[in-house]
């Protein structure tokens, strides 16, 4: 391809359409840059998606209660969440203390309730215990 | 017509550019529950959600064959049947038996038992009653303990047990076998990238879809938060560690931990607080975990045995005075990650 046959409205055309790239680039990279300044938590029990936080709008402590079954009680603030109290046995998921990292994750096995801090931003792909 | 092949090439570039991010990014994660503990799975490729809904199903089906909380599994029949001839098990449990076999073997039953349950369900660790058996009551249950008098027929799918009051627990070897197992629908179903956690088991199915290693934490023993001390990278390998931590009563100040010693009835005392095993079978490893048991020294003897007579095996022990030993394999994988600070890290020979 002989780059003189491409005339000045080509080298326009060329010029806008990587310019059209090069914003979409720009604003998928603000896009999820602002996904990772969110915080977000999701409480699934019993495989039913209950809650989805942003932890980071959070103002005043929230909870997120469970009267039915085990008895839970979950504690949302700025930037954390735990569970703060919980009728099993163990009591590891209160135990487990705050949540504030992306990918960190508090299980209740007898209650099957999760809280995970969703997000790609993790230090491990997944732990062994 | 020239402005439009220009056109369209550079539209083909742009859309190749931005939809290569999609195309790789097709996972589908879920969390569950079976087998007693959390499954988390992660599934790359075509199908992922139908991939997870399979192996979840298949782990429900293992666990009525193995659980011994209900009387119709298979693991009841046999101990129900003990010192009365063989009895039909599906093939899964007899494959189950099968390895167990192998891996007791590998330290003549000193680390690994399934034929410990008798004196298991005498602490009973993990009910809401543990309590310390009396001597008495050991030195009935402990010669009941003998991995050998599990007998299996393979050509008709028949095992039995040896003597009345026998039982097995297959819980320190079903969890491994069930990671093996979804690893198989994974690659049945030509899924190449994918991490399955088994309630702390980790099942690595090839690397993460752009091909690099999965980089999994190893826990702090002592962290209630599930902090981790360090951090390996693996492809295509399980993953399996048993600890002092995951469940034990305290009393007059000592820890008794859920993992009983074959030879002495007692919880294992080993100078360890946990036992990681890396390598391609997750059902072995999750046996040769067990040489939590054995303590630093002999546990390090047996995973030399098992790479010697069957393949690769690599391991992290984590000692009472927090002391980290990895093995040859892991020099240079093992990555101290430690925000306690507490522990240290030595290069085993």
């Amino acid at each position: 391809m002989n780059i003189r046959v491409l005339k000045k409205g080509d080298i326009i055309l060329i010029l806008c359409i990587l310019m059209i790239a090069g914003l979409i680039f720009i604003m998928n990279n603000f896009a999820s840059a602002a996904n990772n300044n969110n915080l977000i938590a999701e409480v699934v029990r019993e495989g039913n998606l209950i809650k989805i936080i942003d932890l980071n709008k959070v103002k005043n402590p929230e909870y997120v209660i469970f009267d039915e079954g085990i008895k839970q009680v979950i504690l949302v603030e700025k930037g954390r969440i735990r569970f703060l109290e919980s009728d099993c046995r163990d009591k590891f998921c209160v135990k487990g203390g705050w949540l504030t990292k992306t990918g960190a994750k508090a299980v209740c096995i007898p209650a099957k309730t999760i809280v995970t801090i969703v997000g790609d931003q993790k230090q491990t792909d997944s732990n062994t215990f | 017509m020239k402005k439009i092949i220009y056109v369209l090439s550079i539209l083909i570039v742009l859309i190749l550019l931005t939809s290569c991010s999609i195309s790789t990014g097709k996972s589908y994660k879920a969390d569950g529950f079976a087998l007693g503990t959390i499954i988390t799975q992660e599934v790359y490729g075509r199908d992922a959600r139908q991939v997870s809904v399979e192996a979840m199903d298949k782990l429900k089906f293992l666990e009525d064959l193995m659980t011994i909380n209900d009387l119709d599994s298979d693991s009841s029949k046999l101990s129900m049947n003990a010192g009365k001839g063989y009895v039909e098990l599906n093939p899964e449990t007899i494959s189950v038996l099968k390895s167990a076999r192998k891996i007791s073997d590998l330290s003549d039953g000193a680390a690994f038992d399934i034929t410990v349950a008798p004196v298991v369900k005498a602490w009973g660790i993990g009910t809401d009653n543990p309590q310390i058996p009396s001597e008495e009551t050991l030195k009935k249950l402990v010669p009941l303990i003998n991995y050998q008098d599990v007998q299996i027929d393979e050509a008709s799918n028949k095992a039995s047990l040896a003597k009345p009051g026998q039982m097995i627990d297959l819980g320190g070897i079903a969890k491994g076998y069930a990671g093996d197992v979804l690893r198989e629908i994974y690659q049945k179903n030509g899924i190449k990238s994918g991490l399955i956690n088994l309630g702390g088991n980790v099942i690595a199915v090839g690397s993460k879809p752009d091909g690099s290693p999965w980089s999994i934490g190893i826990q702090n023993p002592r962290s209630e938060t599930g902090g981790i001390v360090g951090i390996i990278q693996v492809s295509d390998k399980a993953v399996v560690t048993s600890g002092d931590y995951q469940r034990y009563f305290e009393k007059d100040g000592k820890r008794y931990c859920h993992i009983i010693d074959p030879h002495t009835g007692y919880p294992a005392d080993s100078g360890l607080m946990s036992v990681t095993i890396i390598t391609s079978s997750s059902t072995d490893a999750d046996g040769l975990a067990k040489a939590f048991v054995l303590g630093l020294d002999k546990g390090m003897d047996l995973v030399k045995k098992y790479n010697q007579s069957y393949s690769p095996a690599d391991a992290i022990f984590i000692t009472t005075d927090k002391k980290i030993f990895v093995t040859p394999g892991l020099h240079d994988n093992f990555k101290l990650e430690d925000e306690s600070h507490e522990y240290t890290c030595i290069k085993k020979g």
